[in-house]
């Protein structure tokens, strides 16, 4: 799905990255507040997750470049300071405010089509040296 | 028998400084970008540093982040002088936290970044010394692309 038809289904106002809305494509999600638990658990590999929080800090746009998540969906009509928004900007980042609560929002983008983003294998690979 | 890098670059971090939390990250993977390097090792190297950049800034009073790119391999050194953690077994369980509520609200200190570091390398090791400082450093093989 066109980042342009996720702002439509849930009347989102497009805070960052006007001239993204056609090229970029998604069609998973991942809702948390906790952006330790974004960076634990999403696997972005396909660069196609979006990031629905009700959090409205920069840090939302780093852990979204972080894991090269393109869209970013801030829920329940939070106020995203001027910062957040440039800093999107810069690292072109859709940013889209909605009304609707994070529920509702992922219910709506569920129904329409979009999967859960598929989770990180948590390895046990890893050893001290 | 230590290789000589084929980059190395340092950056500062202050404690406290959330808003600028992540920026020496950015820098590294746009650097790891430059490189040419696998983007799948890029992520795994960025959310390392990343965690650890956070980390710096949440507990520590200030420190450094390494980036050190070998022919073979990633290391990240996170070096800090801040209070140390008293028990990295604990440390290292998800979940567990002493994090203050300022980066609580900023969605981080929810006791995931260590194990998330652990995770996302194929080797970690920490050295640390209450009320001194803390050392992580974290290695990423470049043939090992998961």
């Amino acid at each position: 799905m066109k980042a342009r038809k996720v702002a439509e289904l849930i009347d989102g106002e497009i805070l960052s990255g006007k001239d993204l809305l056609d090229n970029v494509e998604v069609k998973t999600a991942f809702a948390a507040d906790l952006m330790s638990d974004v960076l634990a658990y999403v696997e972005s590999e396909k660069n196609d997750v979006i990031l629905i929080t009700g959090i409205t800090n920069p840090q939302i746009v780093r852990t979204a470049e972080m894991l090269d998540i393109p869209v970013i969906i801030v829920a329940r009509g939070k106020k995203v300071p001027e910062e957040t928004i440039k800093l999107a900007e810069e690292k072109g980042i859709i940013i889209i405010a909605t009304k609707h609560i994070v529920f509702t929002t992922s219910g709506i983008l569920y129904m329409n089509g979009i999967k859960p983003a598929k989770l990180r294998v948590r390895g046990e690979d890893t050893h001290s040296f | 028998m230590e290789k000589t890098p084929i980059l190395s670059e340092t950056f500062k971090i202050k404690g406290r400084d959330y808003e600028h939390g992540g920026e020496a990250s950015s820098k590294i993977k746009s650097i790891l970008k430059r490189l040419g390097i696998d983007p799948n090792i890029i992520k795994r190297v960025s959310i390392c540093a990343y965690e650890a950049e956070m980390n710096i800034i949440i507990y520590a009073y200030e420190g450094t982040l390494t980036l050190m790119v070998y022919n073979d391999m990633i290391k990240l050194i996170a070096e800090d002088i801040g209070p140390g953690i008293p028990d990295i077994e604990l440390a290292m369980k998800e979940g567990y936290s002493t994090a203050p509520p300022e980066a609580i609200e900023l969605g981080f200190g929810a006791g995931m970044g260590l194990p998330n570091m652990k995770n996302n390398s194929d080797r970690m090791n920490i050295e640390t010394e209450v009320n001194k400082g803390t050392k992580v450093i974290i290695e990423v093989d470049l043939k090992n692309e998961r």
